[in-house]
């Protein structure tokens, strides 16, 4: 039986960890962690006293999320593993429509397709012109459930930061999967999907987590693992919308100057707060439950900037929920 | 030599918890390898004729699946048996996506798995929107980008899907290995020349060939044929055989689809011609052909029953039953 109170966990395939990875989230499903999902590529981790910015979203790394949601689910039996997410541009919706109806069909009903469109810098660098991501989304899904003829398709939840994505998500969708949603904003969203609130439509969260008994630590850590994002378009035009709209004109002055300590020193403590759950385990539990409040019913925690071993840094954060 | 066949698995939607189970039987009793195909063709019964059936080119429409995922399954599954793709169609992902999945499936199954990449049938990429390059130049780009975004992670063992000498020298040139669908025996030495000397002992030379056993040749033969309609109607096909030399069945089933003559195609393939690339017939004579293709120059000789109207797990079964 799956443990509501626990969170779940975004689950890297880093190459050379995937039989640790696989054995981990044995560990978790008997465990009772409620759900992982699977990323498509990782940013690198933010080097402490690192002066440049390395913009790591621009160095392809090439993971398989769905290969690896299906070998989780292949050696789990409990836990519900999703795609968080798989990038659209990469795969023809026939081709996604066929994985996903295999994988859904041995999964004894565990499996939950994410989809997303992408960053913008690294779908150009691998050749493909972005189109506009919400006439993008309606197109792709619309092929997918045509390929699907009747092929049975799992649920399918959309990575989605503002709100038009959040709405098309509620219109289309089975859920909505964010990443790094600032918290006292995710109502606001929220309103826009009638079925949020409803059982079956899921609502995800991805946050930075760092667990420490020295909050100063905590807070360094996950301010790093903000900057990734803070170069990134899509999230500096969320965060705006969020209600940072300074500390993204900070963040950009920073990322024009080239200079790492002031993109972190842009990253507000109350914006870590509102976005990461991080300090003592007390203290995280606690913020996870603050989510759940606004509306999460899948609060996932990430781990991917830390920059130890995935399976040794999930395991620490898994230990503040026994 | 091996003295036992591998397969070609379709993941038939509904039937996939049992093909795994047959993928665990074939691993126990020793069967060396599995290739897993992207999609199938929907195969029409004997006889059926192409007004009740409303298609002759059978691979339009086909219902895909994923091969990719279909190895993954296989290899979490099982222990010993060796898993490829066979094929997995280039246009359809990003090389950035192709190996990230197969450098996964490569560390999971300990080294067991081999990309099988191909650039499918034009029929279905145009039918699927591509702009549709010429094969061997894209073949050559997209392996080259295969391997520069791979930026130091191991990548599996790689092989061309071939038909034609021109791809099978590209095969020689830049990948581990080739594999057919539905060689032409006969016709294998004089291709294998294109593979560079260098690379003759450990080039992979796999063949997927139709199998059908039966006591009743009359029987097996005409199973093989209509699954040999199937490939009749593609016309990269059609060059393939006739290079080979059947150029006389190519014309003539090309009049038959003219015709929109279903049956006619069937009876374009000579028996010489199904006895060039099949496998039929009792068992002895399968266990015959299969020694025949590896004689050939084969070093992975597979069987295909996709053709087979009932259940795919039942089927490729059955034709291992003549192997043990």
């Amino acid at each position: 039986m799956n443990d509501t109170n626990k969170p779940g966990f975004l689950f890297s395939a880093a190459p050379g960890q995937r039989r640790t990875m696989i054995t981990l989230a044995q560990d978790l499903d008997r465990r009772g962690f409620p759900f992982l999902y699977c990323p498509h590529g990782a940013g690198g981790s933010i080097e402490p006293g690192q002066q440049h910015i390395a913009r790591p979203y621009q160095i392809p790394a090439p993971y398989d999320a769905l290969g690896q949601a299906f070998a989780l689910i292949q050696a789990t039996e409990r836990m519900t593993i999703g795609s968080g997410v798989a990038v659209t541009y990469t795969r023809h919706p026939t081709e996604m429509a066929a994985t996903a109806n295999l994988i859904h069909e041995l999964s004894n009903d565990r499996f939950i397709l994410g989809l997303g469109v992408g960053h913008g810098p690294i779908l150009k660098q691998f050749g493909y012109a972005p189109e506009a991501p919400i006439a993008h989304m309606r197109r792709y899904v619309e092929a997918l459930r045509a390929a699907a003829s009747d092929r049975p398709l799992p649920p399918i939840v959309f990575a989605a930061l503002r709100k038009r994505m959040t709405a098309l998500a509620g219109e289309l969708a089975d859920g909505v999967l964010f990443a790094n949603a600032v918290r006292p904003h995710i109502p606001v969203s929220l309103r826009e999907v009638p079925a949020a609130g409803q059982a079956d439509f899921f609502v995800g969260n991805f946050a930075p987590c760092y667990v420490a008994e020295d909050r100063s630590e905590a807070l360094m850590a996950v301010r790093r693992a903000l900057t990734n994002y803070m170069t990134l378009p899509n999230y500096q035009r969320y965060f705006i919308e969020a209600g940072y709209a300074d500390a993204v004109a900070e963040g950009r002055a920073a990322i024009e100057a080239d200079s790492q300590p002031r993109l972190e020193a842009s990253i507000s403590e109350r914006l870590a707060a509102d976005v990461c759950v991080f300090g003592t385990p007390a203290e995280i539990r606690a913020q996870v439950a603050a989510f759940r409040e606004a509306g999460v019913n899948q609060v996932g925690l990430s781990t991917l900037f830390h920059t130890q071993d995935q399976a040794k840094a999930i395991a620490r954060v898994a230990a503040a929920f026994d | 030599m091996e003295s036992k066949p591998g397969f070609l698995f379709y993941a038939v939607p509904g039937q996939r918890k049992s093909m795994i189970a047959a993928a665990e039987e074939l691993d126990r009793r020793g069967f060396p390898f599995i290739y897993c195909n992207h999609g199938s063709a929907r195969v029409l019964p004997a006889g059926q004729d192409a007004e009740q059936s409303g298609v002759v080119r059978t691979y339009i429409g086909t219902a895909v699946t994923d091969g990719l995922s279909h190895c993954l399954a296989i290899a979490m599954r099982t222990k010993r048996i060796t898993i490829g793709t066979g094929i997995e169609v280039t246009y359809t992902r990003h090389p950035v996506e192709m190996l990230g999945v197969a450098n996964y499936i490569n560390e999971v199954s300990d080294g067991r798995f081999i990309l099988g990449i191909g650039p499918g049938h034009n029929e279905i990429l145009t039918q699927w929107n591509y702009p549709i390059e010429k094969p061997l130049a894209h073949m050559r780009r997209y392996t080259q980008e295969l391997r520069e975004v791979a930026t130091g992670q191991p990548i599996p063992p790689l092989i061309f899907s071939v038909l034609r000498n021109g791809m099978l020298r590209l095969a020689g040139e830049l990948a581990d290995g080739a594999i057919w669908a539905n060689a032409v025996l006969s016709y294998l030495p004089t291709a294998l020349k294109e593979v560079p000397d260098e690379k003759r002992d450990s080039f992979v030379v796999a063949n997927l060939a139709p199998c059908y056993v039966s006591e009743d040749r009359t029987e097996a033969l005409e199973a093989v044929r209509v699954a040999l309609t199937n490939y009749l109607t593609l016309t990269n096909y059609q060059r393939y055989f006739t290079e080979a030399g059947y150029g006389k069945e190519v014309e003539q089933a090309k009049a038959a689809i003219a015709a929109n003559d279903h049956a006619g195609i069937a009876a374009a393939v000579s028996e010489r011609m199904a006895d060039d690339i099949c496998l039929y017939g009792r068992a002895a004579d399968v266990r015959e052909k299969f020694e025949a293709f590896q004689a050939a120059g084969v070093t992975q000789m597979c069987v295909s029953t996709l053709f087979h109207s009932e259940d795919q797990a039942e089927a490729i079964l059955r034709v291992a039953d003549a192997f043990d």
